[in-house]
């Protein structure tokens, strides 16, 4: 097997590119980065403080694909509908590791899944997986007594909101409660919002400082709470969630996959 | 259904009237007290409220156990020794919330429970019990990488540590990673402690003003955390568990049963 990574000069690309660097070197096939980064043509291993792997990064993603047995994406979403085309068209397993994917793009993704294995999961992180798993149990065993409130904090620099992961635990809750997400999810409270409506599921967004990512959520009835909560303390979790990822969807058969198929939490 | 309350005039012991009177197919019939209090004679309605119910306090508490169809018993260890032989020559279900039991405590409800059914939970709330077989489930998964460690805090009042609850999170994650808690617990850490030992389960133990009950339970891992958190607000919710473990008690079996059992989480 080996692997590519798409978006290698970005945090994420660079902290699994570091990881792959450090222990699976061999596995190593390419990166690529857009046409307009300054990084174009570095030397794969330079760009990480390593010794040089004699791979560059490449403004092509194709060239990159055709040589990768399984990409991991962590390039922007408009980038990763455009790769899962091109993932599909050369038989190269994709691990997408964007967030903040519309419909349309999410869409590209469900494609590909049908000629290629692709591994979509709103987190990559083990914990995480855990918590979804979680989630959707405890929404279906509590029952609509308890109220369902998701709270999320991230680093200043994120542009989406709620997180991927947030929406994920939401849907997670909802389908606990037999109903698609969009007809319970109430993500903005301002001025006179009247009493809480019975049944909705609740998003709170926090952002600031250099927080990896926690999540909670709260289910709150008469009487007493349950939260359960994740906290990222590093994003090389995601790093290592996401080889984790590519390894073990190498020779699967074409589909969708999520974190818990991986985690065999399904 | 007859339900009587052991030890009746106290704090608990009036929150359980109060939810038996509310419950639907339910009979309050009697109350105990110990010998000499104050409340022995008076009526049981004046300890919840204006209204006489015609029943009194009681000190014999054999005579209400011979009256009653289910015992409910929120006392001391030693009075809990003494009712679990009074249900089992009576032939009465017993709800046991008692904590801080010893082994030889709990061996005095394992007899009692070869001739009538027993709840004994240490914590009666749905919510707990729930976060109990999440407990057990997410040690399985995660695995030795995640130390665990578990943190309540409870009201000044609280004269054992860790709670039950706290323990019997223990014993649930203990059992998650195939092993007794007992060989694994670790409830001091004081002084040079050395570097956390793997596979322990730490405690730790918070008191103070009036806070009800919170729970967590913390899987921490390099680069991420997973917490189970349960908050009480109102001491209710065990009262209302406890009477749900009576009702269900009704035409049962011999037998130890817990809290999982009466929800169907077993």
């Amino acid at each position: 097997m080996s692997i590519g990574i798409l978006g290698c000069t970005g945090r994420m690309g660079q902290m699994i590119l570091t990881h792959l660097v450090q222990h699976h070197r061999s596995l190593i096939a390419g990166g690529s980065g857009s046409p307009n980064s300054t990084l174009a043509g570095q030397d794969l291993g330079r760009l990480v403080g390593a010794d040089p792997l004699g791979l560059t990064v490449d403004t092509d993603p194709a060239r990159v694909m055709a040589r990768a047995s399984v990409v991991i994406d962590c390039s922007s979403p408009a980038a990763t509908a455009h790769h899962a085309a091109l993932a599909a068209r050369h038989g190269t397993a994709l691990v997408v590791a964007t967030t903040g994917l519309n419909a349309q793009q999410q869409q590209a993704v469900f494609d590909a899944a049908r000629s290629v294995p692709v591994i979509y999961t709103p987190n990559l992180s083990p914990g995480v997986s855990v918590l979804i798993a979680l989630t959707r149990q405890v929404a279906a065993t509590l029952g609509p007594d308890y109220d369902i409130e998701i709270v999320e904090m991230h680093h200043r620099h994120k542009v989406d909101a709620p997180s991927g992961t947030a929406l994920g635990l939401g849907e997670a809750a909802a389908a606990g409660r037999g109903q698609p997400l969009d007809a319970l999810k109430e993500t903005v409270r301002d001025g006179h919002t009247g009493a809480r409506n019975s049944g909705t599921i609740g998003f709170a967004t926090l952002r600031g400082g250099d927080v990896a990512g926690d999540h909670s959520v709260i289910f709150a009835s008469d009487g007493e709470r349950l939260e359960l909560s994740h906290k990222a303390s590093s994003r090389a979790l995601f790093a290592h969630g996401a080889i984790r990822a590519a390894h073990w969807c190498g020779d699967r058969p074409p589909g969708l996959y999520s974190m818990l198929d991986v985690l065999g939490l399904t | 259904m007859k339900i009587a309350i052991v030890g009746c005039a106290g704090r608990m012991g009036r929150m359980l009237l109060t939810e038996v009177q509310a419950a639907d197919g339910c009979q309050l019939i009697g109350g105990t007290g110990p010998s000499g209090a104050p409340e022995i004679g008076s009526d049981i309605g004046l300890l919840i409220g204006p209204t006489p119910l015609g029943i009194t306090v009681s000190d014999d508490a054999e005579a209400v156990f011979a009256a009653a169809d289910a015992v409910i018993d929120f006392t001391a260890p030693d009075a809990t020794v003494a009712h679990a032989a009074l249900a089992a020559k009576h032939n009465t279900a017993l709800i046991v919330g008692t904590t801080g039991l010893s082994a030889s405590h709990q061996s005095a409800l394992d007899e009692a429970a070869k001739s009538v059914p027993v709840v004994f939970a240490p914590n009666m709330s749905v919510g707990v019990n729930l976060l109990f077989a999440l407990t057990q489930k997410v040690a399985a998964t995660l695995g030795i990488d995640y130390d665990i460690e578990i943190v309540e805090m409870h009201h000044r009042h609280k004269v054992d540590a860790p709670s039950g609850t706290a323990l019997g999170l223990g014993r649930a994650a203990a059992a998650g990673r195939g092993v007794a808690l007992d060989a694994v617990k670790e409830t001091v850490r004081d002084g040079h402690t050395g570097a956390r030992e793997a596979g322990k389960i730490g405690f730790a133990t918070l008191r103070g003003g009036d806070v009800v009950g919170d729970h967590t339970v913390i899987f921490a891992s390099e680069g991420e955390r997973v917490e189970l958190t349960h908050k009480a607000s109102s001491r209710a919710i065990f009262a209302r568990g406890a009477v749900r473990a009576a009702q269900w008690c009704n035409g049962r079996p011999a037998g130890l049963y817990s809290m999982l059992d009466v929800l169907g989480l077993a």
